[in-house]
């Protein structure tokens, strides 16, 4: 009997304990509510890519099932807009159009590309610009050190009107 | 009294009951690779989610290795086993354990074109084929194609961590593209006591006399000069060999008896490079210890011996 009473005690007691700091945790973290996005209409928006080397698939790429490895992606807040497998010549510029995923706000667009292999002791850039109407709203080069892949962020706006703030 | 017991008794059970969930939460699945090189990749794909272990020790020979009954004890109880191929592993030790074990056996050189070269008259394909970072990243896809399908539920933890080290090896090969470069075209000779060397020297354009193969001088054996001392007439041959390479440098083994190399370094006039990492990465603690520790070294060691 003294032993049931002896064990039921224990078990209260770390019962209690365990329940106290559950609850003073479920205090302290405060709920956080994601705001839903505003989606903007492309039609319009140009994404224009220049890279000053010829693209071409990377030997050091990441294998996806049935895909072969990206000469050139674009990815827009976290969605790929474009994946290239072909090689890109140098100095060509890629047109970008109809894609979907701009919001009112803050959007964010990444880009990666694959210099040649051979061409590894060189240093190379992509330039990235993003036209409205003809107009260009973003005008961006992102360089690499030799041997590295090619790749950037860019954050901008898209304010209500449709107006581009440039963040940097 | 009675009431003290019965509170140790009841801490006793509670302890207990923490200790064992704690256990459980430890035990991994287990990889069993049969070198450390692969070993090493293997676990920079999988972090702390899975246990790897390698067959083959720092300094062991792929080629000649005998499985011992230990080695038979850990395959038995291994998830997943991973061999390197291309006949590394002599007489197919690591698949006849694993098929014996019954355990799933993936190679890691599946998708990489081999170089061929001479042994015993035939034709038959390099397994050095890790001495290049470009197929160190097939190994990686390799592995990490291996882990998706036996471990789905952290697919993409593994492909985060493999993604960094494709990265890793890519930055790898313009350093040594670069480093290579400090050495004057016509003294890139790459002179190795073992023949290990093949896919380095051929994408990093050593040995152009040599069709961008590595030599070994004439008459060398790893396995009968160790300690035994060599015949004469071999000792002529790897002298007239060395000499005629042109090598500035020779690299050699560690398992190599030192004072035999001091001799025929004396004797060829070229001086000893060092020793490189050639079948096995370096010992625990060591430089060498990891794939890119072992690359860089090699890499450093080369450069250092042959630039002027």
């Amino acid at each position: 009997m003294r032993f049931i009473l002896t064990a039921l005690i224990w078990l209260v007691l770390i019962g209690g304990l365990s329940f106290y700091i559950y609850q003073r945790d479920a205090r302290i973290i405060p709920r956080t509510q994601a705001k839903v996005a505003v989606e903007v209409a492309t039609a319009g928006y140009l994404l224009e890519v220049t890279p000053t080397f010829g693209a071409e698939p990377d030997p050091f790429a990441l294998h996806d099932d049935g895909q072969a490895p990206a000469t050139l992606l674009v990815r827009l807040g976290g969605q790929d807009i474009y994946r290239g497998e072909q090689p890109l010549a140098r100095a060509e510029v890629l047109r970008i159009e109809q894609f979907s995923g701009l919001v009112e706000g803050k959007n964010e667009l990444y880009f990666e590309a694959s210099p040649p292999f051979e061409e590894a002791h060189l240093s190379h850039a992509l330039r990235v610009r993003l036209l409205r109407d003809g107009v260009a709203q973003l005008d961006q080069t992102f360089w690499a050190d030799a041997g590295g892949k090619v790749s950037g962020t860019v954050i901008f706006t898209l304010e209500p009107t449709a107006e581009v703030g440039h963040d940097r | 009294m009675r009431l003290s017991i019965a509170f140790v008794i009841v801490l006793s059970l509670m302890s207990s009951i923490f200790i064992n969930s704690s256990f459980a939460e430890e035990k991994r699945p287990l990889v069993v690779a049969s070198t450390t090189q692969i070993a090493d990749l293997a676990r920079q794909i999988a972090g702390d989610s899975l246990d790897v272990r390698s067959i083959l020790a720092p300094g062991a020979d792929p080629h000649t290795y005998q499985p011992t009954p230990d080695d038979v004890q850990l395959v038995l109880r291994a998830d997943l086993c991973l061999e390197n191929g291309l006949h590394l592993e002599g007489k197919s030790w690591m698949a006849t354990l694993a098929r014996d074990a019954g355990k799933l056996l993936v190679t890691t050189t599946v998708g990489i074109k081999p170089l061929e070269i001479g042994a015993d008259g035939e034709t038959v394909p390099d397994p050095h084929a890790w001495f290049t970072p470009r197929n160190a990243a097939v190994y990686v896809n390799n592995i990490l194609k291996a882990f998706e399908q036996f471990d789905p539920p952290r697919k993409d933890e593994y492909r985060a961590r493999a993604k960094l080290l494709l990265q890793q090896l890519r930055v790898l090969d313009a350093w040594i593209r670069e480093q290579v470069s400090l050495i004057p075209p016509q003294q890139r000779i790459l002179v190795t006591t073992h023949d290990a060397f093949n896919y380095f020297c051929h994408e990093y354009k050593f040995n152009p006399s040599n069709n961008y193969l590595s030599i070994a001088p004439v008459g060398w054996s790893t396995g009968g000069e160790v300690g035994a001392g060599m015949t004469p007439e071999r000792r002529r041959l790897v002298i007239e060999s060395i000499r005629n390479s042109g090598a500035p440098a020779i690299f050699v083994e560690t398992s190599i008896n030192p004072k035999l190399i001091r001799e025929i370094a004396r004797d060829t006039g070229v001086k000893i490079g060092g020793s490189l990492y050639s079948d096995s990465m370096g010992e625990r603690g060591s430089a060498g210890e990891t794939y890119l520790g072992m690359m860089r070294e090699n890499v450093l060691l080369i450069v250092a011996a042959l630039k002027p």
